[in-house]
Order: C-alpha cells, then sequence, then structure tokens
C-alpha cells in the first residue's frame, strides 16, 4: 500500500502557503461603536511617533477637560447634534469646530507639531481609514467624561 | 443627439410633423440631413440626394420612420420625469428629512484667504423629484459655511478647510441641510519641520505647510435635516381673469 505522508505533506504546504492570503484579510484594527440613538460621535485618535516626545494631547471642550490622548490611544465620544467646539493646549492653544449630526461619526486625529519650546497638539479632522490604519487601544470609557453643555449665550 | 438651439424642437419633431399633416421638402432634408452628420460628410451628402431625387418615396419613408416613433415614444420623452413644480401641484408635498440631494459650491475658496463662519453659496445640482416630479428645480441656491479654517503655518502645519451645507431657500423657506462634509487640509510637513530640527535646532520652524483650495464647481453631497412640506400655490381665481 502507497504511503500517504507526500499527499499530506502537500496538503500542508498548501495550507501555509494560504496563511498570509488570510492575513491580508485582516478585519480593521478597531471600529467605532455605532452612535447611541439621537446621538453622534466623535473619535478622537493619536498616532504619534517617538519625536512626538512626552507632549500630552488633552482635549477640551467649554474649558472642561474631556480626555487624554496618550500616543497610540484614542477615545469615543457621543454628543449631541449641533456645534461644538474642542481645544488642546500647550504653549498654545489650537481648536477644531465639528457640526455632530445625529447617527453621524467623525474622526479627529491629534498631531503634535514643533513649537518654540515644546511641541504643540493640534487637532486634524480625519477619515475612518486614517483611524483604522494602525493598531490603537482604547482610552479607559470611565476616562471620558463629555463635556458640560455650554452657558446660554 | 441632435444639436443646436432648436434641439428640443427637433426632438419631438417626427410626432409634431405627423400630426401637422404634409412636409415641406426642406423639412425633410433638413431631417435626413441632421441625421446624416452623425456619419462622414459624404454619406450627408448621399442622403440629400436620394431625398431630393425621390420626394415621393423619402417622404413615405420619413412618414413611416415617424408613426414608428410615435407608437414607440422617444426614448428622452418616456425617461424625461414630468416637471411639474409644487407650484402646479394640487396637494401639498413633504420631502422627507434625510433626503439626498447633490449641491455644487459656487465660489473658490481657500484656507489662505477663507475665515471661520464665512458663508458661501451654494445651488443644487439635481433637482429634487419625488413620484416622478420635480419638487425643488436644480440651481435652487442655497448656502454653507465655513466651520474651521487655517491657514498654513510655522512648523509644517497644514492648511485646514472644513465645509458644512446649511440651508436651501425654496419659496422664500429655509431648507436645514446636514452632512456635506468637506474636510481637506494641506499637505503636513510637520514631521519633516522636527525631523530637521533634530538635525539643525530650531531650523525646523521655518517648515511651511501647505495650503488647500476647494475649487469652484466643486460638488457634494447633503442630506435634508427635516421634512419640508411645500404647501401648494393657491389656485388662480377664475373670475377676475388672471387664468392665461
Amino acid at each position: 500500500m502507497r504511503s500517504p505522508k507526500p499527499a499530506l505533506f502537500l496538503t500542508m504546504v498548501a495550507a501555509g502557503a494560504c496563511v498570509p492570503l488570510a492575513a491580508k484579510a485582516a478585519p480593521p484594527a478597531q471600529i467605532a461603536p455605532t452612535p447611541p440613538p439621537g446621538k453622534g460621535e466623535i473619535v478622537f485618535f493619536r498616532h504619534g511617533s517617538v519625536l512626538d516626545g512626552p507632549v500630552s494631547c488633552a482635549v477640551h471642550e467649554n474649558d472642561a477637560k474631556v480626555s487624554s490622548l496618550p500616543i497610540g490611544h484614542y477615545f469615543v465620544l457621543a454628543a449631541e447634534p449641533g456645534k461644538h467646539r474642542y481645544a488642546v493646549e500647550s504653549e498654545a492653544r489650537d481648536t477644531i469646530n465639528l457640526q455632530v449630526e445625529s447617527g453621524e461619526v467623525q474622526y479627529v486625529s491629534c498631531h503634535i507639531k514643533m513649537g518654540v519650546v515644546v511641541g504643540r497638539p493640534v487637532l486634524v479632522p480625519a477619515t475612518e481609514a486614517q483611524f483604522t490604519a494602525k493598531k490603537l487601544k482604547e482610552v479607559e470609557p470611565a476616562k471620558v467624561t463629555a463635556a458640560p453643555a455650554p452657558p446660554p449665550s | 443627439m441632435y444639436r443646436g438651439s432648436n434641439a428640443s424642437e427637433r426632438d419631438f419633431g417626427p410626432l409634431a410633423r405627423l400630426v401637422a399633416g404634409p412636409y415641406p421638402t426642406h423639412i425633410e432634408q433638413n431631417f435626413l440631413f441632421d441625421r446624416g452628420e452623425r456619419g462622414r460628410s459624404g454619406h450627408k451628402e448621399k442622403v440629400g440626394r436620394i431625398l431630393t431625387r425621390n420626394p415621393k418615396r423619402a417622404r413615405g419613408a420619413v412618414t413611416a420612420c415617424m408613426i414608428v416613433v410615435s407608437l414607440t415614444g422617444s426614448p428622452s420623452r418616456a425617461q424625461m420625469p414630468a416637471v411639474d413644480h409644487a407650484r402646479a401641484a394640487t396637494a401639498p408635498v413633504t420631502i422627507p428629512a434625510l433626503t439626498t440631494i447633490e449641491l455644487e459650491i459656487l465660489s473658490p475658496l481657500s484656507s489662505r484667504t477663507s475665515k471661520t463662519g464665512q458663508v458661501f453659496a451654494l445651488r443644487l445640482v439635481q433637482p429634487i423629484v419625488i413620484d416622478g416630479k420635480v419638487i425643488v428645480a436644480a440651481g435652487t441656491p442655497g448656502e454653507g459655511e465655513v466651520l474651521n479654517a487655517k491657514h498654513s503655518s510655522f512648523g509644517g502645519s497644514p492648511g485646514m478647510l472644513m465645509l458644512i451645507a446649511r440651508s436651501m431657500t425654496i419659496d422664500g423657506r429655509a431648507l436645514r441641510l446636514r452632512s456635506m462634509h468637506i474636510d481637506q487640509s494641506g499637505a503636513n510637513h510637520m514631521g519633516a519641520a522636527i525631523a530637521t530640527s533634530v538635525v539643525v535646532p530650531l531650523v525646523g520652524l521655518l517648515v511651511q505647510g501647505g495650503e488647500t483650495n476647494v475649487a469652484a464647481g466643486t460638488h457634494a453631497m447633503a442630506r435634508t435635516a427635516e421634512d419640508f412640506t411645500i404647501a401648494p400655490a393657491p389656485k388662480p381665481d377664475a373670475t377676475n381673469g388672471d387664468v392665461q
């Protein structure tokens, strides 16, 4: 009787060759959850690099801290529809206005640009593809606080 | 396709001529000449000559074509939605919330010159059609807002433009719009600036980011933010002779 070893060997080689193909079709690194009913969502993320140094990227709204973004992290913030203004600050302040719509997810990336003394964080609109391009860790949801409503003007 | 300023007349010409009865020879010649324009010039002349030599035969052929066209219907006419503005409607028409529309930006915007909060003009590109009727015509004006405008700065920071659609004016009322997000950034040189400064301290501060521009004529998709009912216009009073 003929030994089944060669056939078994070939099968194993073929299966091994298929592994890289399967790895290419891997799901995105992270996915933003669906916004709660009647609300929109903003995903703040920071890829960052070693060049960023120890500069923090703490996101504020209405002068209240929402959360901090260490390098390689993201957090998801549910927000009421309407205009929102978020800020990051170090030696200079940078802001971004967002029009939040119910049921929509928007992405904002934090970068560190060069400053005179220390780096300056800046907020830049981003896309879902940029968000999912690298694997990021989620900031603990308990450390994310929705800002209080702005005072009536 | 027919060309020229009287293209629409020619589209419905065969049916009109069929109803009108006898056809002058020059109309037949134009009809066939126009068809011949799609081919080479030699073909065009040949068609013209046949028509001139055998007017009865050509007239019969043209009539047969017209009958076929009138029975089957003109494709351009069949595919065209009935242009019937809400003013002519008999019942109120509601444009549902989240109706997708296409808008065109009418003025050029640049991160170098635009200001946050600046309002810019928009117009509707495709008409809003409900149940085969044009409810809001193409070209209806609207307005958008520059949500964020930052010019590029030192340290390689790029210029940024974020644009949203605010509203469209229909019959003097504003229909609120949403979901148009044009977010553009110029070339980001922040990494290059930091890397340069690692080699030569502070020189990276001189690195400038790129500006970004949104050209006039840029199209973007948006959605209506709310249900919007268009009431029918009051019927003209038949007694005062306003009806024309």
